[in-house]
């Protein structure tokens, strides 16, 4: 016996049964892996997709729901608007009890601040606020110059359409302020127009209270400043009443010029005597105070 | 993953060297099948390429035995090869071949398939170091000892003419 021998393995060979069956098995494999792989891309997918939706939904819902822009209505019913960058409603509050009343019914949430503003006043004017001796402040606070200058055109111009269509004819003023005043006037319940006339009043009346002076309207607060007494007619004057009116900083009047580019984009000084009267006259679509 | 033409071809070129492989170390036929699968399965999904033929055909050998020893080794499939079992392969064995295949697996499994790989195969004991991954010298320790029990069990003469 030589190394022949070994060549006895040659003699084996793979059956080709066991080829073939080996082949079918392999196909299936390759094609039930495929497959598996193909669900495992597909629920991969499927998970990276919804990944995103969380994620970018996450991002809209944060974006949405922070605000960018504050607007205050003071009549006296005292509300604020909380505005997200799309310019949308995203919450409204109330200073005081006729602000809560008039939000009770009027559905301002996710609309757009212009239609909130349009409804609000609708159903202010509807309750018998806007009287001959009443005042419409509309402030704005927003940290970005080109949305405070579109909003603030665009509340001008609803204010001006309705009073044009008669459904309301009260003085109004809309400007914007700081967010230091917006901060302040906040921390003390009020809204910001308020907020300012309270402190125009302290300057003349140092005395004054400032949670007594709360209950009043702008429009009274201006008087009382303007008459230089507080609820009891007192008179705390002053020599010379334009000096004693200087307004605190971070008021932007947007009519004491009546130019629409300033009371868009800056922040003016307020001068409540250009509104000694009380009234105002509508010019070119806007309401602006009596000369 | 291989395509369906490569794994085609290695089926055609390996098969009878992988059946061998199966032959020299499983019993029963069930078993040569579920292997002989396993292997071709392993090359299926082996994705790195080859240099040559004679790389892929090393690696199919190497794949063949550990597919072979793993079977062995699960103890659902504890089978040892024996001589009568030569019987039931589909290949006809004259009686000189039976005995030496009889004497072959009897031997331990590291002597089977030095024995194969260095007489059959061709393979030299270094490269045969390489395939099972052991030293060389393991190699000719394992060459020298089968050598031996197939000279205690066959003759003297046997496996003389070719030196490792």
């Amino acid at each position: 016996m030589s190394q022949k021998a070994f060549e006895v393995f040659g003699k084996i060979h793979a059956e080709e049964n066991l080829k073939q069956k080996t082949v079918s098995f392999l196909q299936e494999e390759a094609a039930g892996r495929m497959r598996r792989r193909y669900r495992a891309v597909r629920a991969a997918s499927c998970c990276l997709l919804l990944a995103l939706l969380f994620f970018c939904g996450g991002v809209f819902f944060r974006l949405y729901f922070t605000p960018v822009a504050y607007i205050d209505f003071d009549v006296n019913p005292s509300i604020e608007f909380c505005v997200n960058r799309f310019g949308r409603v995203i919450a409204s509050h109330a200073y005081n009890d006729d602000g809560k009343e008039i939000l009770e019914y009027v559905n301002v949430s996710h609309v757009n601040y212009a239609e909130a503003a349009k409804r609000l006043l609708d159903a202010m004017e509807q309750e018998g606020y806007f009287r001959p001796d009443t005042l419409l402040s509309v402030t704005v606070q927003t940290g970005e110059s080109g949305r405070e200058g579109s909003m603030l055109k665009s509340l001008q111009e609803i204010v001006a359409q309705e009073s044009e269509g008669g459904v309301y004819d009260i003085p109004a003023e809309i400007y914007a302020v700081t967010e230091e005043v917006k901060h302040c006037a906040k921390e003390h319940q009020v809204s910001p127009a308020k907020y300012l006339a309270i402190e125009g009043l302290i300057e003349v009346d140092p005395e004054v209270d400032f949670e007594t002076c709360k209950g009043h309207s702008v429009h009274e607060l201006r008087e009382m400043a303007k008459n230089g007494c507080v609820q009891d007619g007192s008179h705390h004057g002053w020599e010379n009443e334009e000096d004693s009116q200087e307004i605190p900083e971070g008021h932007h009047d947007l009519w004491n010029d009546g130019d629409s580019q300033e009371m868009q984009g800056g922040h003016h000084g307020w001068e409540p005597g250009g509104r000694e009267d009380g009234g105002h006259h509508r010019q070119n679509g806007r309401t602006e105070p009596k000369k | 993953m291989r395509t369906e033409e490569e794994v085609l071809r290695a089926v055609e070129c390996y098969a009878d060297t992988v059946r061998r492989i199966c032959f020299v170390h499983l019993k029963k036929y069930e078993d040569v099948e579920d292997a002989f699968q396993e292997i071709f399965l392993k090359y299926l999904l082996h994705e790195e390429d080859f240099e040559s033929h004679a790389h892929e055909k090393a690696w199919l050998i190497r794949v063949a035995i550990n597919v072979c020893r793993d079977m062995l080794r699960s103890p659902f499939r504890r089978r040892v090869t024996s001589l009568e079992d030569i019987e039931y392969e589909p290949f006809y064995i004259q009686k000189e071949e039976g005995e030496l295949l009889g004497c072959i697996l009897e031997m331990p499994q590291k002597y089977r398939d030095v024995l194969y790989l260095f007489y059959y195969e061709g393979y030299s004991a270094v490269e045969i170091a390489g395939l099972m991954r052991r030293k060389e010298n393991t190699i000719y320790t394992w060459l020298a000892r089968a050598k031996k029990i197939l000279k205690e069990k066959l003759g003297g003469d046997f496996i003389e003419s070719k030196s490792v």
